[in-house]
């Protein structure tokens, strides 16, 4: 059975190829050149990762709320 | 290209944290009230069909006794032939074999009984709704999964199985109805109804032609073609501009050009009502004379009301000193009217619902009066001129079998 995590290094090795970006370093994307569109594609993907993250908090505490339980962030 | 960097920072963010991540504020699915799972597979020359209600109850039957389970279903969901229920599935296999069940019955005079007429003719509304976008008879919730959210794996690695694990999901047919709840969780996108609105017409369509004892894809009439065809390119207009009124979508749309986010360079004044938007990225999709809306503020920011934005139409774009300016005008008297310094983000503008209401109405009017120049179309002359070399080679590049089809 292949490795998912093997794989997906090798992937986004693959994708990221050229960009002077890493897997490693996309943290810091956010500090990107002006003019980078590799850097400011990867810093917003980013941004809308952290946004996902707080949507589907906020939709699963409506969801609980609506079933008359206690809201997941309290 | 710079899209994918931005899935691939999603997918990592997912990796990384060990979740799902949601890539949509709202949901993309719509669904009528009605549902029911569907599941078919090819065992020997039979086709074997099973559906389940929401409720647990399954249906199930091989050939026509498959399409009369169908029916049973969605009744008893209730959702038949007259109000319509959406099928969940997990595959657009299934309704590839459904689709082939359903022509073998499409003439009601060759059913054995009502049961298997309706549920052919409802299999056949599935089919042929399913490729519209945004289309409230179908919902695949693994397509509507992989729109919706994104897994820390690779796109290959990415299965039902996986999703299922991912979304907790329990496994059998009776689960699409718990993973339907998961991707539709919140909000469906604004905009959808009037797709919804269309399956309820084609809904109509085939009831009345099961009604009246006709095949449900008979001969149509010039008004009923042109109708299927409008609503097919409507469908993708309306859903697409639905899309971009989720701000996650939106993020993500910036770096394919769909979405211009910049500065306003000259801002408008109540007489000139003109401005213009700097932006650093070139790759715009936005054409001149094409209708747009903006708002003050990012991509990602919740699409304000619209006392908050701006509507008009792309007057010019040009480069200047490495930058994109686009020339934005006829702006519409609003509260809002952007001033320069800020920023704005500027989409296409949706279309509009009431003026495509309104020009399908004259359509069908057109065809229903005996002379109307639509009506009357003369059939086309065969006529022979020379053609040019590169079209000769633009049609040689071209699939053999599929364009060559009438």
């Amino acid at each position: 059975m292949a490795d998912r995590g093997t794989d997906f290094t090798q992937w986004a090795a693959a994708v990221l190829a050229g960009t002077g970006w890493t897997l490693e370093t996309l943290g810091a994307a956010f500090e990107h050149d002006a003019g980078d569109l590799a850097g400011a594609a990867l810093a917003d993907g980013c941004a809308a990762a952290e946004r996902g993250r707080l949507v589907a908090a906020a939709q699963a505490g409506a969801d609980v709320a609506h079933c008359g339980g206690e809201r997941a962030d309290q | 290209m710079s899209a994918a960097l931005f899935d691939l920072a999603m997918r990592a963010a997912a990796r990384r944290d060990n979740r799902v991540v949601d890539r949509m504020v709202y949901s993309p699915v719509s669904a009528r009230p009605a549902r029911i799972a569907v599941s078919a597979r090819r065992a020997g020359r039979q086709t074997v069909v099973r559906a389940v209600t929401a409720d647990a109850r399954v249906y199930q039957g091989a050939g026509a006794a498959g399409l009369a389970a169908i029916r049973q279903a969605a009744r008893s969901a209730g959702g038949g032939l007259w109000v319509g229920a959406t099928a969940l599935v997990d595959s657009d296999a299934t309704l590839r074999v459904l689709g082939a069940l359903a022509a073998r019955y499409t003439d009601p005079a060759r059913c054995k009984d009502d049961q298997v007429a309706e549920g052919a003719a409802l299999t056949g509304w599935w089919v042929e709704r399913a490729e519209h976008p945004g289309t409230s008879t179908v919902v695949n919730v693994l397509a509507a999964s992989q729109q919706r959210f994104m897994l820390g794996v690779t796109p290959d690695q990415e299965s039902a199985t996986l999703w299922r694990a991912a979304l907790g999901v329990p496994h059998g047919l009776a689960g699409l109805h718990q993973w339907y709840q998961v991707v539709s969780r919140g909000t469906a996108l604004p905009g959808l109804q009037a797709i919804a609105d269309d399956d309820t017409w084609l809904l109509g369509v085939y009831r009345d032609a099961v009604s009246a004892g006709r095949a449900w894809d008979g001969r149509e009439s010039l008004r009923l073609a042109a109708a299927r065809l409008a609503s097919r390119c409507d469908a993708a207009d309306v859903f697409n501009a639905a899309l971009l009124f989720d701000p996650l979508v939106r993020a993500r749309e910036v770096h394919n050009g769909f979405v211009c986010h910049g500065e306003v360079t000259a801002g408008s004044t109540r007489q000139g009502r003109r401005i213009q938007v700097r932006a650093q990225r070139l790759d715009t999709r936005l054409k001149e004379g094409s209708a747009i809306i903006g708002w003050p503020g990012d991509p990602m920011l919740a699409t304000p009301g619209l006392s908050n934005r701006f509507s008009g139409e792309v007057l010019a774009t040009s480069v200047v000193e490495g930058e994109l300016v686009v020339s934005l005008g006829g702006l519409t008297r609003t509260d809002y009217l952007p001033a320069a310094g800020e920023r704005v983000t500027v989409i296409p503008a949706p279309p509009s619902v009431s003026l495509i209401r309104s020009r399908r109405a004259s359509v069908a009017s057109l065809y229903r009066q005996r002379f109307s120049w639509l009506s009357q179309g003369a059939a086309p002359q065969v006529g022979r001129r020379s053609v040019p070399l590169s079209v000769l080679i633009a049609a040689a590049d071209e699939p053999s079998e599929e364009s060559n089809v009438p």
